[in-house]
């Protein structure tokens, strides 16, 4: 994307402050990600300073600011999933893809995350795959979401 | 139009389709029953339908709470009757429309009926008739996403009422006689608070309606507003004349992308329906309301960190005085309140209304949506009275523990909250602190821990989730919250020493004391409820053998 | 209303809607307060202010607790001591150097607060912060000492409006940084120093080496027209340590920027004059004072009837009263002026015609107030950094509109609403086309016209030709933009309309009428006399303002005061002796003059006209053929190099004296030193020679025989009605007062023309669009070359050459050039280049950038590396006011590397022939 498109893309706001988070979501939506050029675009069209854009955007968990790899899996480890084996899962998953949570498959494949809670306790251990929600998750509904990807996807 | 006229409009559109005489199936869809197969079971219903040309209506509602049981499917026979297929697995849709509804509506079989692919619910359990339903009413039963079955069951008769012939003044003392209080975790007054905004003379004034919700182990939000959102934009068009705010913004969390997609449907077509934007139902009063996203984080549920994001900045606590009320939005008089708070005003202001301060205890009136998780045979959105015990909750409703294994202990009100062991789950729920050590109704989160989980860990998990969630802004919380946490990691790897209770005890008391938000000064509840509580297993893990405990 | 409450076992009395924290200051009470700046809004972040209060649950942070009636504050009970303890033990914790069992290290206000609280040493191991930036020259910013307060970063976005650093991140790991956590010095950041002297820590901390400050003197910045307060603070020794910002200064309101906080050292540079030097065989050598007034006024007695002189605007309105005084009295000429020839006075000029008086209308608090800012040919953010802080507020905070009009783009375009660009030099038809779209759209303020103004009926018909895309296809604005502008202007959101402008509207052929055609536009719309508008030519030295109202001009005594019969009258009363009738000549005449031989002789007073006239070379050939140049400066610049004699005198540091800043607001200057070497104050090497003067040729000494800078001040205040009122005494007590302050009991007047304007009516005078500038761009010299001025130097960079951080800053000359502009020479970002004129060359580093259109470039006329723009500059003037044309000439660019066929031929210098009395 170049900075064009995303000025294009912010015009649909008006240029007040704010409209700067829905404009950050706009971006990474589109981008996967907040890179400092698009921030800078959206803090001359926003007229806030960059740093503060940058500030901003660095105090909300779900706005990132490295581009992710081509799938994002992220496990929730909230006490709720947690008693009820999320937390194994996460286990599992890391010696699998021998990465750390909030890193990515060497290919820029796969990125694993760790979350705090994805709001479906009830229906625990919960995992998000590319912005899905699976509930119930077990080794072997995980085996079968990476396999869905396996010709490409090396797990290990 | 007047309200009248809007329903009978409504109730003539209904007539007018399938689900008089036919069959209507509904399949609940929400957040986390999509999560698990409703989505897919929907769509393979759909397809059956088609193919075989049934005279069916297929709908799309919420989940009603049983999360247990979800994906949950409702058939409705034209005469009254009605069956509950519960744990619908996909691949299993085929057999169920081929069995209940090809040929023979009239020759319906049974209760119990029972298949490897669903479950029939003959609600023998409990989880219903011990609930009290008024803010979940008709979640699940109805579309969302059909204003008209709002409207046709009475929906936003209410709110017709109020601006038909209620002064602002008089829907403010109807809701302070209901004894209604905020249900984000506060307990707030609400018409004190809304007195608040009202004595401002500064316009204009701001409705913020908080579905931010953030919380861990909380997913009542989000449920109401997939599966009842009618209910919320009548209950925030009440409020928002109450108080004299002629726009608002409902703040979604940025995960919720269901709720969101849903009441950006439900408020377009209250729009449509001119029971919002301008000139509501001709009475002159006029609200509009604009969705934002949240972007995560637990304190971004903060009443003021949410003002903080919505005027772009970073989404960190202001500090009180000033009250929001005072100013708030761009320093306007602002009321902040949140979804569930709202969707009780419909209610309150209907002509039962006056039954709500019957409900629930001194100082507690009405009902609470409690979000049910954990080591619990049925987890689940539970809605009871104020004053129901925890043990009702946990036992009766939620089935006790799993097979095979003992409820130790709840953690009540989240990282916000406490634990309480299992003798003490017979306190009553209300708003306040539920025991003298950090246990918190809160929002209304109940999580139940059995005899696989260590407390110690329970607490620790707790603590993390605070110290990462902190905004920053505050030392105490940002620099105590993490203290602790490396305490009791290093507990939790066998290095603990004794000079760490103390410490821990110590800190949860300074960040506690010192702390700016509601995230830090409820951050020590559990870790006090905790060692209080479960004091033997901290001292364990510092190696003090258990007799030494008090010495 | 006051409220009485009790802190402990005190009892205060404060002001309804105070905060706690500020009744417990009031009581003497000691109570930490970390994150709070007793300038600033309470943040609540520290967490070290806290109190119990009876009857509040528990323990309330003072800083944002409002006071009540009856109130019971403690501030001292062992609960709540032992919270605020723990929370300075978690402080503590966050810096590296503070380790448990060691004694706490010094992080200024945090360790007084622990030490209060009986902390020794740390309770907890320290966390690790590895994240240190030394990149500005000025201060280090190191997060292993920061608390995380956030008053650094208040201090950057909320005073200073300028957000170059922000809290980035999140929970533990949030720290304070640049956009994308970039090295500072690679930031947007100014180098204010504003969140240096907010960290209550040492986290962002000077570079120069603290030592012990025992006195503090509160003064008024050298630099711009501004006239922020600044603080001097020096060590046993008298050398100035530090400055900080004077919080109690009305017109800067404790804010600074990087010339006023660090740009101050050249004061003690070993460069400083310290002796006077004469010209001896060719050579200036030192020499005693004796030899040296001698000297001068053996030539000034010799030459009198041809002699000139320039008055400083940097020194003191007593310093260019006693120099007019001199020059009037004395020498018996009018021919006495200063560089405000060169700056503004076309806005004068237009203002004194259309007004009747030649100041600033307004006060910077109106540009807050104000709904739209229109800011014509000016740089603030450069050039009037403290008063761009106000626009930058008004926008984000207020709501303004802000119109740019400048071909060139500014920092101020990141706020702006609508940036007009203009080609150079056309002013007249984009100002005349907004006034059109304002009278056909019947936008005007009729009832002002009529009542309030003279000549509109003419005015408005030579409006007729200058309809919006007329004025396109001169200006190139879009005519779009430039209705735009005019409903804006005409109907601002909020408040009125200030119009603000600087150089690019008065360094043109045209400026006189680029001046008229803006103050037309403020009449037409009634923009004037009420507060949140008006308008504002940005004055520039720190002293014009107050130079011209002493009278330091050709054509005037002090205040304005013409040279009518009642007026000398009046001053003969007081000076024993009339002030010439004839006006003298303004600096471009005394060039032209000197330049023909009809001047002999010229006493310049902080001035160095051999960097800041045009066409350098030939102004250096005109000066030298003086045949007597006395210099009296801080510095041996260019001019003094070629002076006969040269008079060392001291800076605003070493003297008392006052300034009068752009909003008219007369402020005190203190003497903070001694002296430096042998220099002398300004007023009173001007006493001395004067009185010497008077002594040769039989005047009355007496009238030179000043004491101390009051004296001459409350004479200056008898013979001058706009400041009569005015005294030490009230400007001690009250600080600044702005003029016009007719009598003692006066308070001094914000803005102008409330009622009236000074010459009754204000008049429209309709202007046409002429040729846009004298040279333009031609085949052989393509581009315009637009000059003017950056954040760190001042001027040719006499003073600010001598501050090393600022030369660090800035240390090449930059040539800003549009990319298809360097791509057709084939110049590289960051590559030397060539510029050359007529009248000569230079040589810069290309800085290719956007903000220049094709066709223009720009260069600051600091001389870096013995390049400067005004070897290239055009002498060409406006033929009103006389001002050189600095804004546009004709010139190419050209790799430095290229053979150049035309390279300018040097003249061997020629050391003028020495004077022998
Ligand atoms: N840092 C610093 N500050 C200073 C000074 C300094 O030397 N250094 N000097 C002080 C002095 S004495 C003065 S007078 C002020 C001057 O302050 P300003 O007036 O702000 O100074 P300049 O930078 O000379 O020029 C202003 C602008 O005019 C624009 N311009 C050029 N041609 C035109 C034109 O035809 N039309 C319009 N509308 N704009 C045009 C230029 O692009 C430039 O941005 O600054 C004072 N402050
Ligand atoms: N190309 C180009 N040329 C320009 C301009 C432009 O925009 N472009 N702008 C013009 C303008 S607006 C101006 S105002 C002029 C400024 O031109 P000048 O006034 O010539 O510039 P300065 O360098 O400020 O000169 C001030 C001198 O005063 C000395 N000084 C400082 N303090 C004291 C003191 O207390 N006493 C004495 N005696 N001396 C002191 C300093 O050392 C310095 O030498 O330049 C003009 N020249
Ligand atoms: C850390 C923290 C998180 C919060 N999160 C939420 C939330 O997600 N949703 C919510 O409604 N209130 C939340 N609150 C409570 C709000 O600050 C506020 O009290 C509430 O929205 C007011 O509405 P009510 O009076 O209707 O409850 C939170 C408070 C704190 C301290
Ligand atoms: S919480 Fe609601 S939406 Fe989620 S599974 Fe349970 S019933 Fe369904
Ligand atoms: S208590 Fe925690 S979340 Fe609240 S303001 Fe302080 S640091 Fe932020
Ligand atoms: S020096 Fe000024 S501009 Fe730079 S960071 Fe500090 S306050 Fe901001
Ligand atoms: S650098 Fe200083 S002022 Fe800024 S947050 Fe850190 S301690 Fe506070
Ligand atoms: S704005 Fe002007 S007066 Fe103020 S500190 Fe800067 S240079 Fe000095
Ligand atoms: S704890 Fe995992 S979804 Fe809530
Ligand atoms: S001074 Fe009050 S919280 Fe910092
Ligand atoms: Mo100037």
């Amino acid at each position: 994307m170049t900075k064009e498109d995303i000025q294009k893309l912010l015009e649909q706001f008006p240029r007040e402050r704010t409209h700067l988070l829905p404009a950050l979501h706009a971006v990474q939506e589109e981008l996967r990600y907040l890179s400092g050029e698009a921030l800078e675009v959206v803090s001359s069209y926003l007229r806030v300073p960059a740093s503060e854009v940058h500030g901003v955007a660095s105090a909300y968990p779900e706005l990132r600011f490295n581009e992710p790899g081509h799938h994002i899996l992220r496990i929730c480890t909230g006490l709720s999933c947690h008693v009820n084996g999320g937390t194994n899962l996460l286990e599992e998953l890391r010696s699998t893809l021998k990465i750390e949570p909030g890193q990515t498959t060497a290919e820029g494949h796969l990125t694993l995350e760790e979350v705090p809670c994805l709001f479906l306790c009830a229906v625990g251990p919960a995992v998000e795959w590319d912005g899905e929600f699976i509930g119930r998750v077990n080794a072997n509904t995980l085996k079968s979401i990476l396999s869905i990807d396996n010709g490409k996807e090396e797990t290990g | 139009m007047s309200y009248s006229q809007l329903k009978a409009r409504a109730k003539k559109r209904l007539s007018q389709g399938l689900g008089t005489q036919y069959p209507r199936v509904l399949v609940q869809v929400a957040n986390c029953s999509q999560a698990v197969g409703a989505g897919e079971a929907l769509e393979s219903l759909r397809r059956e339908v088609t193919q075989r040309g049934l005279k069916v209506s297929v709908v799309e509602a919420g989940c009603d709470g049983a999360c247990y049981q979800a994906p949950v499917v409702l058939l409705q026979h034209p005469d009254g009757r009605a069956f509950r297929f519960t744990q619908v697995v996909p691949s299993g849709v085929p057999e169920l429309v081929q069995g209940w509804l090809e040929g023979k509506p009239d020759d319906l079989r049974p209760w119990n009926g029972e298949s490897p692919l669903w479950t029939m619910d003959g609600d023998k359990s409990g989880f219903w008739s011990l609930q009290k339903r008024l803010v979940l009413e008709d979640c699940g039963q109805i579309s969302s996403q059909d204003i008209d079955e709002y409207i046709a069951r009475g929906g936003y008769a209410s709110l017709g009422q109020v601006l038909s012939s209620l002064s602002p003044e008089q829907v403010i003392e109807t809701v302070e006689k209901s004894g209604l209080a905020g249900r984000g975790g506060a307990y707030f007054p609400v018409a004190r608070k809304w007195q608040g905004a009202r004595a401002q003379t500064k316009t204009p004034r701001y409705l913020v309606i908080n579905a931010e919700e953030g919380e861990p182990g909380i997913f009542k939000d989000r449920h109401i507003m997939e599966g009842i959102s009618h209910r919320l934009i009548e209950g925030m068009v009440i409020a928002a004349y109450a108080i004299g705010a002629e726009r608002g913004f409902l703040y979604i969390n940025g995960e919720a992308h269901l709720s969101a997609q849903r009441m950006i449907h439900a408020l377009r077509q209250a729009e449509e329906n001119q029971l919002l934007g301008d000139n509501i139902l001709d009475s002159g009063f006029s609200f509009h309301v604009e969705v934002r996203r949240g972007a995560g984080g637990y304190v971004l549920g903060e009443e003021t960190a949410l003002l903080n994001s919505i005027e772009g900045e970073r989404d960190v606590p202001r500090t009180r005085p000033p009250f929001p009320v005072e100013a708030g939005l761009w320093q306007q008089p602002t009321v902040i309140n949140n979804v569930e708070t709202l969707s009780n005003l419909p209610y309150i202001l209907s002509p039962n209304g006056a039954d709500f301060a019957s409900l629930g205890i001194e100082r507690s009136k009405g009902t609470k949506v409690i979000s049910l998780s954990g080591r619990v045979e049925r987890p689940g959105l539970v809605e009871v009275p104020m004053g129901t015990t925890i043990r009702r909750i946990v036992f009766d409703i939620g089935g006790g523990p799993l097979p095979g294994h003992d409820i130790k202990g709840v953690v009540a009100g989240g990282p916000s909250g406490g634990l309480l062991p299992y003798s003490q789950l017979d306190i009553p729920i209300q708003s306040g602190m539920l025991d003298e050590q950090g246990a918190v109704l809160g929002s209304g989160g109940i999580t139940v821990l059995d005899e696989t989980i260590s407390t110690v860990e329970a607490v620790r998990r707790l603590a993390a989730y605070n110290a990462a969630e902190s905004c920053s802004k505050c030392t105490p919380c940002r620099e105590g919250t993490d203290r602790i946490l490396h305490i009791l990691d290093k507990m939790m790897e066998g290095k603990g020493q004794p000079q760490d209770l103390d410490d821990l005890t110590y800190l949860a008391e300074i960040v506690g004391f010192g702390s700016l938000c509601g995230l830090g000064q409820m951050a020590g509840g559990p870790i006090r409820s905790g060692m209080h509580h479960f004091g033997d297993e901290f001292a364990a893990s510092v190696g003090v053998p258990k007799n030494d405990r008090r010495a | 209303m006051s409220i009485t409450l009790t802190i402990n076992t005190k009892q205060v009395e404060v002001s309804q809607g105070s905060t706690v924290l500020e009744a417990i200051n009031q009581s003497e009470i000691y109570i930490p307060q970390l994150c709070k700046d007793p300038d600033m809004d309470p943040i609540g972040a520290c967490r070290t202010c806290l109190v119990q209060i009876e009857g509040t649950r528990g323990f309330p942070a003072s800083c944002y607790t409002p006071v009540r009636e009856g109130m019971a504050v403690h501030t001292d009970t062992p609960e709540v001591t032992r919270i605020r303890r723990g929370v300075l033990e978690l402080t503590l914790a966050m810096l590296p150097s503070e380790v448990p069992g060691e004694g706490l290290a010094d992080h200024k206000e945090l360790k007084v607060a622990a030490e209060r609280h009986g902390v020794t040493t740390p309770r907890f191991q320290p966390r690790h912060r590895d994240h240190r930036d030394e990149s500005n020259p000025f201060f280090i910013v190191d997060m292993a000492d920061c608390i995380l307060c956030g008053r650094c970063v208040d201090a950057c976005q909320k005073v200073q409006q300028i957000g170059a650093i922000a809290i980035l991140g999140h929970a533990q790991d949030a720290l304070i940084g640049a956009f994308m956590d970039v090295p500072i010095a690679e930031s947007i950041c100014t180098s204010c120093g504003q969140c240096v002297a907010s960290c209550p820590t040492g986290a962002i901390m000077p570079k120069l080496k603290v030592e012990k400050v025992v006195k503090q003197t509160s003064t008024i910045c050298p630099y711009c027209g501004v006239g922020c307060g600044i603080i001097l603070e020096t060590n046993g020794d008298g050398k100035i340590l530090a400055v900080q910002d004077e919080p109690s200064n009305k017109s800067s309101q404790g804010k600074l920027c990087v010339k006023g906080r660090f740009g101050t050292s050249f004061v003690d540079h070993p460069d400083r004059l310290t002796t006077p030097l004469v010209r001896k065989e060719g050579a200036l050598v030192p020499t005693s004072w004796e030899e040296a007034l001698e000297t001068v006024v053996e030539g000034l007695v010799k030459y009198r009837g041809s002699v000139v002189a320039l008055a400083s605007a940097k020194a003191t309105n007593e310093d260019g009263y006693v120099m007019q005084k001199l020059m009037r009295l004395a020498m018996g000429t009018n021919s006495i002026d200063h560089c405000t020839r060169l700056c503004h006075s076309p806005s004068v000029e237009a203002m004194l015609t259309s007004l009747g008086s030649g100041a600033t209308s307004n006060s910077y608090v109106d540009y807050e107030n104000a709904g739209c800012l229109m800011i014509v040919g000016a740089d603030p953010s450069s050039n009037h950094p403290v008063v761009a802080t106000r626009f930058r507020k008004a926008v984000d905070e207020y709501g303004a509109r802000l119109i740019v009009v400048n071909p060139r783009r500014i920092e101020l375009c990141d706020y702006a609403h609508l940036w007009l660009r203009e080609r150079p030099g056309t002013d007249v038809a984009l100002f005349n086309a907004i006034a059109k779209v304002i009278m056909d759209e019947g936008l005007w303020d009729e009832e002002f016209v009529r009542n309030r103004t003279e000549g509109f009926d003419k005015w408005l018909k030579s409006l007729a030709p200058y309809t919006p895309e007329h004025a396109e296809s001169v200006t190139g604005v879009p005519a779009k933009d430039i209705i735009e502008a005019a409903h804006i202007f005409a109907r601002p959101p909020h408040g009125g309309s200030c119009l603000i402008w600087g150089m690019g509207v008065t360094q043109h052929t045209n400026g006189t009428a680029n001046a008229h055609a803006l103050l037309n536009l403020a009449l037409v719309t009634g923009q004037m006399g009420k507060p949140g508008c008006g308008i504002s030519p940005l004055r520039g030295q720190n002293n014009v303002q107050g130079c011209g109202d002493a009278g330091c001009v050709p054509d005037s005594l002090p205040g304005y005061q013409g040279l009518g019969e009642a007026v000398r009258a009046k001053f003969a009363d007081i000076w024993g002796g009339e002030p010439p009738g004839q006006k003298g000549l303004v600096v471009t005449e005394m060039m032209e003059e000197a330049g023909a031989g009809r001047l002999k002789a010229m006493y310049i007073v902080g001035e160095n006209p051999l960097l800041s006239e045009p066409d350098l070379k030939h102004a250096k050939e005109t000066l030298e053929k003086l045949e007597f140049l006395v210099v009296q400066d801080i510095f041996l610049h260019e001019t003094a190099e070629i002076a006969h004699v040269v008079l060392p005198a001291t800076s605003f540091a070493e003297k008392d004296g006052t300034f009068t800043n752009s909003e008219r607001r007369v402020q005190r200057v203190r003497k903070a030193i001694e002296p430096i070497g042998q220099s002398r104050a300004d007023w009173e090497i001007i006493c001395d020679v004067a009185r010497r003067v008077c002594r040769r040729l039989g005047l009355d000494e007496g009238q030179f025989s000043y004491n101390h800078p009051s004296e001459i001040f409350q004479e200056m205040a008898w013979l001058t009605p706009i400041i009569a009122g005015i005294s030490y005494q009230r400007l001690d007590k009250e600080g600044g007062i702005q003029w016009p302050c007719p009598t003692p009991d006066h308070p001094g007047t914000p803005y102008l023309y409330a009622e009236s304007f000074t010459r009754g009516l204000g008049k429209f005078i309709p202007v046409e669009q002429g040729k846009p500038a004298a040279e333009l761009p031609s085949k052989r010299f393509p581009l315009i070359l637009n000059t003017g001025r950056i954040l760190y130097h001042w001027h040719g960079g006499t003073m600010t050459r001598r501050v090393a951080g600022l030369l660090a800053r800035a240390p090449e000359l930059q040539v800003a050039i549009n990319p298809i502009d360097a791509e057709a020479e084939g110049i590289g970002d960051g590559e030397w280049i060539r510029v050359l004129s007529r009248r000569g060359e230079l040589e810069g580093k290309a800085m290719i950038t956007e903000a220049m259109k094709p066709g223009e470039i720009f260069v600051p006329f600091v001389k870096l590396a013995k390049s400067a723009a005004n070897f290239l500059t055009n002498t060409a003037y406006d033929p009103t006011s006389k001002i050189p044309e600095y804004k546009v000439c004709a010139v190419r660019i050209e790799k430095r590397d290229a053979p150049s066929p035309r390279r300018m031929r040097k003249k061997p210098h020629q050391a003028p022939t020495l004077m022998r009395p």
